[in-house]
């Protein structure tokens, strides 16, 4: 990145802050996930977010999150390469301070390489709309714990070049829990543990795939 | 993509948040420089029952008078005014709190112009004054005694009825206004007004009652009488130390003046010779109504603040007020976004 890019980035960050980004909260969070696809054995990989909540009103909020990452995974019948990209998109309403139930669309869009001779590469486009509780509580001055309970169906189509197209229904659950600590006045930091389930069928010709991911993630917000 | 290149990636995200971050705050901040110190708190308009305004408060605390004048410097005014300012703003939710400390007389004069221009007609207002006091030998002319006083100069002082004009023009344009005077002789405000506290009727519906009337009080430090200044080295006024003590273990959610004052009179006359004295400012429009302090804890500041209702500032239990600086009310969320 050149210095003119980067003084326009930062330029372009500057007036969002004032005026894009009133009344929002901004994460960024670096996630290690360990995953285990029941197919594919274990595999490990560190991704990074950008999440955004913006109050529409005291009981309203919007929330959008960015996920991604690209890792290696090997095992003795299968190396495989993944390109991994979540969108989540949700509003959510504030029953009391503590409380808030979100609605939501969620994609997951993943791109597969890998050394097997009759699939060398495939897409998985994975969607849905889900359900979702946060609550959390204030522990100690300027440190709060939380939790966090989701469940969406999912869509999910499969691409190659070499097998064709497979669609499935699914659904996941995710299960997070995390500590939230004010460093600065509108700053925080946080880590959390998250936990989550997805299963898919598509269909009698294909393999039902089931997987699991744990994620230990870091976190630094700034509310705007 | 390596684990190397994200950890640089991630790296790079981080600190230019940061940067944007900072900036941000220091834009903030330089468009809220103001006389004194301004500085916004938690709101406590949510379930009260009465109609309930903003919080404002000016503090004025003078310990550092003319060197080689009569008026002595003080021990402990300014520590009175910053501990009585971040007690209202952390405890209390008085969001909008202007400090003078060791202010001349422009300075407290524009203050109260400043104030009396941004009250709106339901807010809460307190003006708190600590220092020195002056009584005219006929007992006819009462002074507070601005940090720029010279000896026995009144036209340097600012005399109890310009004082009460002030209070005035914010009381007209707002719903309670309270006036509280540590000094000597600031019972003299009080001249003409109703002498002691409101008779108290502790009914479910006393507060709502109460709230909802009109109310101008005077909370003075003592009658026509020299005060103390510094009681058992607390670094208190006697007044003022057993004011932050009753606000401080206070564990009503609402608490009015006169409840506040009837144990600070009996605590202070108890302990020093000095009786402080409440009432109304008379000839303001009191309606018998009250100033009521609604109590917001720590722990409820900052359930608000993390789910967004609330300004953060609230989150740093300040002592030192030069530190604040003044923030705009935000509601957000302060927890990471949700991902399903």
């Amino acid at each position: 990145m050149n210095k003119f890019s980067q003084a326009f980035c930062f330029a372009l960050l500057f007036i969002m802050t004032h005026h894009v980004l009133a009344n929002t909260s901004v994460d960024v969070r670096s996630e290690y996930e360990s995953w285990n696809s029941g197919i594919n054995g274990n595999s490990s990989a560190l991704l990074l977010g950008l999440g955004g909540t913006k109050s529409i009103t005291p009981e309203l909020t919007a929330s959008a999150g960015f996920m991604t990452g690209e890792y290696d995974s090997s095992s003795e019948q299968l190396e495989e390469t993944l390109n991994r990209n979540d969108i989540d998109l949700a509003i959510g309403y504030r029953f009391t301070p503590n409380v808030n139930l979100f609605v939501g669309y969620r994609l997951v869009q993943i791109d597969y390489s890998t050394n097997l001779a009759q699939q060398r590469s495939f897409s998985d486009l994975t969607h849905g709309l889900g359900i979702g509780v946060d609550a959390f509580q204030v522990v100690y001055p300027k440190t709060a714990v939380y939790g966090r309970l989701g469940i969406s169906g999912l869509f999910s189509t499969i691409d190659s070049d070499q097998t064709g197209t497979d669609r499935g229904l699914g659904f996941s659950t995710g299960i997070e829990g995390g500590i939230v600590y004010q460093i600065m006045e509108r700053t925080n930091i946080g880590v959390s543990l998250k936990q989550q389930s997805s299963t898919v069928d598509y269909g009698d010709n294909s393999t039902n795939w089931k997987s699991n991911y744990v994620r230990y993630g870091i976190s630094l917000g700034h509310l705007f | 993509m390596t684990i190397h290149s994200q950890l640089k990636t991630t790296a790079n995200f981080f600190v230019l948040l940061l940067i944007t971050a900072l900036i941000s705050q220091l834009a903030i901040a330089s468009e809220d420089d103001k006389r004194g110190l301004n500085w916004t708190g938690p709101s406590v308009t949510a379930d009260t029952p009465f109609q309930m305004g903003d919080f404002r408060a000016v503090i004025i605390g003078n310990n550092h008078y003319k060197e080689g004048g009569v008026w002595k410097n003080l021990n402990t005014a300014v520590n009175d005014a910053k501990t009585v300012a971040s007690l209202l703003q952390s405890e209390y939710g008085f969001q909008d709190v202007t400090l003078l400390k060791n202010a001349g007389r422009k300075e407290i004069l524009g203050a109260f112009k400043d104030l009396s221009n941004r009250v709106e007609p339901n807010d809460n207002v307190l003006v708190y004054y600590a220092g020195h006091g002056h009584l005219e030998d006929d007992e006819r002319r009462g002074y507070w005694i601005p940090s720029d006083g010279e000896d026995y100069d009144d036209t340097t002082f600012i005399r109890n009825s310009t004082v009460r004009d002030e209070i005035n023009i914010i009381a007209e344009k707002t719903k309670h206004t309270l006036l509280i005077s540590d000094s000597c002789f600031s019972g003299s405000l009080l001249r003409g007004g109703n002498r002691g506290p409101s008779q108290i009727e502790l009914s479910q519906g006393y507060y709502t009652k109460v709230g909802n009337k009109r109310s101008v009080q005077v909370f003075a430090a003592g009658g026509n009488e020299y005060v103390d200044d510094n009681y058992r080295n607390s670094g208190h006024s006697p007044f003022t130390y057993f004011l932050v003590n009753e606000l401080r273990n206070n564990t009503q959610k609402y608490i009015s003046l006169s409840e506040l004052a009837t144990n600070i009179i009996k605590a202070v006359a108890n302990n020093v010779d000095q009786t402080p004295e409440a009432g109304v400012l008379a000839g303001a429009g009191d309606e018998l109504g009250e100033f009521i302090f609604a109590r917001v804890s720590l722990k409820d500041n900052l359930v608000e603040v993390f789910a967004g209702r609330d300004n953060l500032t609230s989150l740093g239990k300040d002592e030192d007020a030069q530190t604040t600086e003044a923030k705009t009310n935000q509601t957000s969320t302060f927890l990471p976004a949700f991902r399903f």
